[in-house]
C-alpha cells in the first residue's frame, strides 16, 4: 500500500507544478505584452502630436525665410541708391577728374537697381503667398495630419495601424509670450510687458490621445476569460523657436565655402576708389558687421557702430514635447480601436 | 513487495526534491522576467514623466505597483553635440570681438533608472536584483542669451534653461540691425559733402509692432503692409523719374527732397557713428517704415 501511494503522489505534484509554472509564464507574458502595447500607445501619441503642427511651423519658417531674402535685397537697393547719388554728385570714387566719367557707372547702378526692385518685387510677392496662414488652418491642418497617420497607417508618413488617434484639443498655446521689440538703437527679447499678438501669430497647442483594446494572448480556458486590457496614450506639443540666431552675415563664416554668407559685393566692377567716412567706398555694398562685448553677468551686449552693419535676429521652428493640459480625460471623447 | 516498500522513500525524496527545484528555478525565472519587464516599463513611463515636469515616482505608483519603493535614480545628461561649425567667436577671449550668437532648443538626455529586488516569498528563498533604464529627450535652451555666458555652443557646463523659462518663448520674430552709411548732402560735381550713420527702417521685420495687425499678408493694414509700400516707392523711384539720364556737366545731383527718395529716407534714423547701442531706452529711435509721401 505504501509502495502504491508513493508513486500516485508524483503525478499531482508535476500536475499542480506544471499549472503553476504555466499560469506564471501566461501572467508574465501578458504582463509583458500589456507593457508593450502602452509603450506603443505612447510612442504613437508622441509621434503624432510632435508632426500635427508641422504645417504651422513651416509657414513660419517660410515667412523668416522670405524676410531674409527680401531684407538682403532690400538692403541692396538702399546701397544702391546710396551708389547713384553719389555718383550723380561727381563723387571723385568713379570720377577721375572729371565727373562725366561717373556716367557709365552710373548707367550701370540704375540697371543693377531696376533689377534689384524686380527680385524684390518677387520677395514680395512670395511673401504675400506664404503670410496668410491661419490659427483655424493651423487647427484644421493639425487634424487633417492626425487623420492621414490613421488613414495612411503602416505607409511611409503613417501612423501606427494598432491605435486609434483622436485630436482631443488643438488651440493657441496658453500664456504669455515673450515680447520681442526693435527700434533703431536696440533690440530686446524677453521685454518688459508680456507680448501682445493675434491669434495667427500665436504658437499653437495640441493634444491627442491614442487608444487601442488589446485582447489577452490567450483567449481563455476553462471558464476563465482573461479580461481585454486598453492602451492609452497621451501626449501634447507646441510649436516653438528651436533655434535663436543672431547673425551678422557679412562676418560670419559660411563653413561650406570658408567665406561669409554674405560677401560685399562691387557695384562697379573694381573700377571705383574709397572716399566715404571711414575708408567706406559708397560703389560698394558691404554688408559689414560690428563686433559686440558681452556681458555675461548683466545678460546684455553692448555694440559700438563704427561702420555698415547687417544684421539678423530670428530663428527656425519645430514643434517640442509639453505635458498634457486639458485635465483628466473624459469617457467616450477618444475613440479606441480593437488591435 | 520489501524491496518496492524500501526504495519508495528516497525515490519519492528524489523525484520531490528534483521536481520542487525545477519548480522553483521556473518560479524564480518567470519572477525574474516579471520584475525585469516592471523594471522596463516603469523606466519609460517614468522618463517620459520627467522630462514633462511630472513626479517620476509617482507617475509609477499605480501602474507598476511592483516598483513601489524601488530606487528612482534620474540622470541629466547634456544634449549631442551639434556639428554645425558657425564661428560666433564665442570664447571668453573674444567677447570684445562677438559678431552674433546663438542658442538653440536642444534635448538634454534624461536618464531613469529603475533598480528592483524580487524573488519568491520576499526574497526569503533567495533574492535578485533587477534594472531597468530609459532615456528621454528633456527639451531645455542651451547658451541661452545667444549664448551670452561665454561657453562654446557644444560645452557641457553651458547654462541651461527650460524652454518656457527662457526668452524663446516667443512669437515668431524677424529683426535686427541695418546700418548703412547715408549720404545726406550730394554737392554737384564733388560727391558727398555730409554723410551719416542711418539706422535703416526697412519692411523686413516681425515683432511687437506689427504681430496685432488686423490682417494677414502685405495689403494696407496687415502685417507685412511696410513690404508692399516700400516695393512700390522703390518702383516708383525709377517710374515717376526722380534718377536723371545722366550725371555731371549740367545736371542736378540726385537729392533726397524728391517725394519717393523723401520717403525713403524718412523711414531712417540717423545714429551718431560710434554711438554704444544698448544705453538708451527702447523707443529711443522709432523708425518709421510706413510713411509715405502722398506725392509718391
Amino acid at each position: 500500500m505504501l509502495g502504491l501511494r508513493a508513486r500516485g503522489q508524483t503525478l499531482p505534484i508535476w500536475a499542480m507544478g506544471l499549472g503553476a509554472a504555466l499560469v506564471l509564464a501566461f501572467s508574465a507574458l501578458q504582463y509583458g505584452e500589456v507593457l508593450r502595447w502602452q509603450i506603443r500607445a505612447q510612442n504613437a501619441a508622441d509621434a503624432a502630436a510632435a508632426g500635427a503642427l508641422s504645417v504651422q511651423t513651416s509657414a513660419w519658417n517660410q515667412q523668416m525665410a522670405v524676410m531674409y531674402a527680401a531684407s538682403v535685397e532690400e538692403w541692396r537697393i538702399r546701397n544702391l541708391l546710396e551708389a547713384m547719388v553719389v555718383a550723380s554728385a561727381g563723387d571723385s570714387g568713379c570720377a577721375r577728374g572729371n565727373s562725366t566719367n561717373c556716367q557709365p557707372l552710373y548707367n550701370s547702378l540704375k540697371d543693377q537697381y531696376a533689377r534689384a526692385v524686380a527680385r524684390y518685387t518677387t520677395d514680395v510677392q512670395l511673401m504675400s503667398r506664404v503670410s496668410q496662414y491661419t490659427l483655424p488652418q493651423a487647427q484644421a491642418d493639425a487634424k487633417a495630419i492626425v487623420a492621414d497617420f490613421q488613414r495612411n497607417c503602416g505607409k511611409a508618413n503613417g501612423g501606427d495601424c494598432g491605435v486609434s488617434y483622436t485630436v482631443t484639443d488643438v488651440r493657441k498655446r496658453v500664456g504669455d509670450l515673450n515680447d520681442v521689440q526693435q527700434d533703431g538703437g536696440a533690440w530686446v527679447v524677453n521685454g518688459i510687458a508680456p507680448a501682445r499678438v493675434k491669434d495667427d501669430y500665436t504658437p499653437a497647442q495640441i493634444e491627442i490621445v491614442t487608444c487601442a483594446k488589446v485582447p489577452p494572448l490567450v483567449p481563455g480556458f476553462l471558464n476563465f476569460t482573461p479580461p481585454t486590457f486598453t492602451a492609452v496614450g497621451r501626449a501634447a506639443a507646441t510649436s516653438a523657436m528651436v533655434t535663436e540666431e543672431w547673425i551678422q552675415p557679412g562676418v560670419i563664416v559660411n563653413p561650406q565655402t570658408g567665406k561669409p554668407f554674405q560677401p560685399p559685393e562691387d557695384f562697379s566692377g573694381g573700377t571705383t576708389t574709397a572716399t566715404g567716412p571711414n575708408g567706406h567706398n559708397w560703389f560698394v555694398n558691404d554688408f559689414g558687421g560690428n563686433a559686440a562685448k558681452a556681458f555675461p553677468l548683466s545678460n546684455a551686449y553692448s555694440e559700438r557702430i563704427n561702420g555698415p552693419e547687417f544684421s539678423a535676429v530670428t530663428g527656425w521652428w519645430s514643434t517640442i514635447p509639453i505635458k498634457p493640459y486639458s485635465g483628466a480625460l473624459a469617457p467616450g471623447s477618444y475613440s479606441c480601436a480593437t488591435s | 513487495m520489501k524491496f518496492s516498500r524500501g526504495a519508495a522513500l528516497p525515490e519519492t525524496v528524489v523525484v520531490l526534491g528534483l521536481s520542487l527545484t525545477l519548480l522553483y528555478g521556473t518560479f524564480e525565472l518567470g519572477l525574474i522576467g516579471y520584475t525585469q519587464l516592471s523594471a522596463d516599463g516603469a523606466a519609460f513611463v517614468a522618463a517620459h514623466a520627467a522630462v514633462l515636469g511630472n513626479d517620476p515616482s509617482a507617475a509609477i505608483a499605480s501602474p507598476f505597483p511592483m516598483a513601489n519603493g524601488a530606487k528612482v535614480t534620474l540622470t541629466q545628461n547634456p544634449p549631442e553635440d551639434t556639428n554645425v561649425p558657425v564661428d560666433y567667436q564665442s570664447s571668453q577671449a573674444q567677447q570684445n570681438n562677438r559678431h552674433g550668437g546663438v542658442q538653440v532648443v536642444r534635448p538634454s538626455r534624461t536618464q531613469v533608472t529603475i533598480g528592483q529586488t524580487g524573488g519568491i516569498g520576499g526574497g526569503v528563498l533567495g533574492q535578485f536584483d533587477v534594472a531597468g533604464a530609459f532615456i528621454e529627450g528633456n527639451m531645455l535652451v542651451s547658451d541661452t542669451g545667444f549664448d551670452l555666458n561665454g561657453y562654446a555652443i557644444n560645452d557641457p557646463t553651458a547654462k541651461m534653461n527650460g524652454y518656457f523659462a527662457d526668452d524663446g518663448n516667443a512669437p515668431p520674430y524677424f529683426i535686427g540691425f541695418r546700418y548703412m552709411w547715408h549720404c545726406d548732402l550730394p554737392v554737384q560735381n564733388n560727391g558727398c559733402g555730409h554723410s551719416v550713420m542711418a539706422a535703416l527702417g526697412m519692411a523686413e521685420y516681425l515683432n511687437g509692432g506689427n504681430w496685432n495687425q488686423p490682417a494677414n499678408g502685405i495689403g494696407p493694414g496687415a502685417v507685412y503692409a511696410a513690404m508692399l509700400l516700400h516695393q512700390q516707392v522703390y518702383a516708383n523711384i525709377l517710374n515717376n523719374g526722380e534718377l536723371p539720364q545722366s550725371v555731371g556737366g549740367g545736371n542736378r545731383p540726385i537729392t533726397w527732397t524728391t517725394p519717393c527718395l523723401q520717403t525713403v529716407a524718412a523711414w531712417d534714423v540717423d545714429v551718431p557713428a560710434g554711438y554704444p547701442i544698448g544705453q538708451k531706452a527702447i523707443g529711443f529711435y522709432p523708425f518709421s517704415p510706413l510713411y509715405r509721401n502722398p506725392a509718391c
